[in-house]
């Protein structure tokens, strides 16, 4: 119990100290390059759009700046996780077919990569025209991002089984399915938790997009808007929310991570 | 190895990381700041005899058709140089940037935008002002087509489906239903982007477009353009206006005067010979973007509406009456952004080139449109 909550405390002192060490980054590159002060906002230009009611906008109270932020976080968070499990489950699904199937890994792969190369940006009105602007894109969009670099690490844990191992289940007379349940996806889940890692931020990056591209919601449009309206602190602070949002999630992946390989890793009851 | 001691070894490699993305992502944003930085636009002294004013930069608002048809010219026919600049550097824009972002940082002198953004910026502390306008009324309008869902009246579009752009455009379709007494309730709007495919496809009914643009597309496509004007319902403000900082107007007066004389040259030039202006835009200055010459020749003639007036055959061309200047600051208040004229416009340069320049107000025939 002990070493948990010290594990934990460590953790949340390293996001801290990143999160320092990245305004004091933030503040430093603005002061050397010389940025405007009307476009490059700072750390303090955050903090205060965030909690401090600016006397010349008195129908703009920093209450009203943080719900609208919010607002907008939970919608790009809703659309994130859509991407997300669109996303991680296809992947998940397509990397056990191929590894079951090894010619169509063979056959479809190279495709599977050509398709990550496709911008999205230009495909947009064509991915409009076929899925509409609503759900059904947010899983599409955010799922592209996360699907192609899981399904590749996927793959490759899935063929890093030890040969011995799968012997010792054929000799008991165990199937391909149970080689896959019993040695494939304990070998593939370290490769699987360091695509999450990847995933995670990726959903958010997708989500973005989506909103970005396709609606008027969430952070992706709300950025757009506050450019074009020329509102700088709320843009900076955007970038605030959704790196702060990143690196948590990313924390998140790692602590599920840690105990989950630890239980039912490749390694786990190894001491 | 005892487990705990495993796990440890991780994290700690792992918190490095963490340490690491962070600066990684701090030294992607610098270079992106450094990008936004660098350039400054060189000015030459303002001293007696020959005037050197060195090279200067133009943020365009759009991409490089004939929407800068007099720009075109005066590089042509050299009336920049004769004004005194060694070049005038004229920058695309593809909408993802906005004029005024540009020119407060310093990487244009002057910029193209519309009062619907410049206004917010300046209440947001820019430090700009409008001192002249190419277009007299603003070419923002819904295109629908006549085979689909022709719409043409502001009552037609309740309960219709609309695409506009996310961005300066949005903010524009919002003061449109604004000044008209709509709300997201009566028209349902979707976010689209500049390609009129959807449109044609039936996606939805109407794409927020530009009068000299996209109507022409679609007539190109084979269909029968149907427009709603905003500057005819209730937004009647200029567009494609000139844009600098109280820096440049307080430092730099003859500078912009020059550039003014020249512009003045250019667009008198392009407003008689719209031909000439695609044959500009399409073989030289936007060559990369593979425009029709028949198409520009039309767009640059529907344009010629939207920059000649009675009042610009009197007055000369880019000035604001002040019945003018009075509709762009009611406009404004209709779209929710509060300002007054002498925050925005600054007409006294204009008026100054003119005054010391008579020849230049050429009486140019008004469009009948």
């Amino acid at each position: 119990m002990a070493y948990a909550l010290r594990r934990i405390g460590v953790t949340v002192l390293t996001i801290a100290a990143s999160l320092v060490i990245f305004g004091l980054l933030w503040q430093l590159a603005l002061t050397l390059m010389h940025v405007n002060s009307y476009v490059g906002k700072t750390p303090l230009d955050v903090w205060d759009y965030l909690f401090v009611d600016n006397p010349m906008t008195p129908d703009q109270t920093a209450a009203d700046n943080r719900a609208h932020l919010f607002g907008l976080l939970w919608v790009t968070l809703g659309h994130a996780a859509l991407g997300f499990v669109f996303g991680v489950g296809a992947s998940v699904v397509v990397a056990i077919v191929f590894a079951l199937a090894r010619p169509i890994e063979f056959m479809f792969m190279p495709i599977a990569m050509l398709l990550r190369t496709v911008p999205l940006l230009a495909m947009a009105p064509v991915i409009y025209l076929v899925f509409g602007n609503g759900a059904v894109t947010a899983a599409f969009i955010g799922g592209v991002v996360v699907f192609f670099p899981l399904l590749v690490n996927l793959a490759l844990g899935f063929r890093s089984v030890g040969a011995q191992a799968v012997d010792l289940v054929r000799v008991y007379g165990g199937s391909s399915w149970t080689v896959m349940r019993k040695v494939a996806i304990p070998t593939a889940l370290p490769h699987f938790f360091a695509s999450m890692r990847i995933a995670v931020p990726g959903a958010i990056t997708g989500a973005m997009l989506y909103e970005w591209l396709f609606t008027f919601q969430g952070l992706g449009a709300g950025i757009v808007t506050a450019k074009s309206q020329s509102d700088y602190p709320q843009l900076w602070t955007i970038v605030v929310f959704i790196t702060v949002v990143s690196i948590v999630l990313y924390t998140i992946a790692t602590i599920v991570e840690a105990a989950v390989l630890a239980k039912w890793g490749p390694d786990a009851g190894r001491r | 190895m005892t487990s705990s001691a495993f796990t440890r070894s991780q994290l700690d490699r792992r918190g490095f990381l963490r340490l690491g993305g962070a600066g990684a992502l701090a030294l992607a944003g610098s270079s992106f700041l450094a990008a936004c930085s660098s350039s400054s636009p060189s000015s030459g002294s303002s001293s007696g005899g020959k005037k050197d004013y060195g090279t200067i930069a133009l943020q365009l608002s759009w991409i490089k058709n004939i929407e800068f048809a007099g720009e075109y010219f005066a590089t042509e026919k050299g009336y920049y140089k004769d004004a005194g600049f060694s070049g005038v550097t004229l920058i695309a824009n593809s909408g993802s940037t906005t004029a005024e972002d540009v020119v407060v940082s310093g990487q244009a002198l002057v910029g193209l935008s519309s009062p619907s953004a410049t206004a917010p910026a300046i209440a947001k502390g820019a430090p700009l002002k409008t001192i002249a306008t190419t277009y007299q009324k603003n070419p923002f309008c819904l295109l629908s087509l006549k085979e689909k869902t022709p719409i043409s009246t502001v009552d037609d579009l309740k309960g219709k489906t609309v695409g506009v752009q996310s961005g300066a455009n949005q903010v524009i379709w919002e003061g449109f239903l604004k000044a008209n007494g709509l709300s997201t309730d009566d028209v349902k709007t979707v976010a689209t982007q500049y390609s009129i495919t959807p449109l044609e496809s039936g996606k939805y009914d109407a794409h927020f477009s530009y009068l000299t643009n996209e109507p022409i597309l679609a007539t190109q496509d084979g269909y029968t353009p149907v427009t709603l004007g905003f500057a005819d319902n209730g937004l009647p403000f200029v567009a494609e206006t000139y844009i600098v900082t109280q820096d440049t107007i307080d430092n730099k007066r003859d500078l912009l005067k020059a550039f003014l004389v020249a512009e003045i040259k250019g667009w008198t030039d392009a407003v008689k010979d719209p031909a000439q202006s695609a044959t500009y835009a399409v073989t030289k200055y936007g060559k990369d973007q593979k425009l029709d010459q028949t198409e520009q020749t039309s767009e640059a003639t529907a344009q010629n509406g939207l920059i000649v007036t009675a009042d610009t055959n009197k007055n000369g061309l880019f000035t604001l009456t002040q019945d003018l200047i009075d509709e762009n600051i009611k406009s404004l208040a209709a779209m929710g952004v509060t300002t007054t004229a002498d925050k925005l416009f600054d007409t006294s340069i204009i008026d100054e080139v003119y005054k010391e320049n008579p020849d230049l107000i050429v009486s140019l025939p008004v469009p009948s449109a």
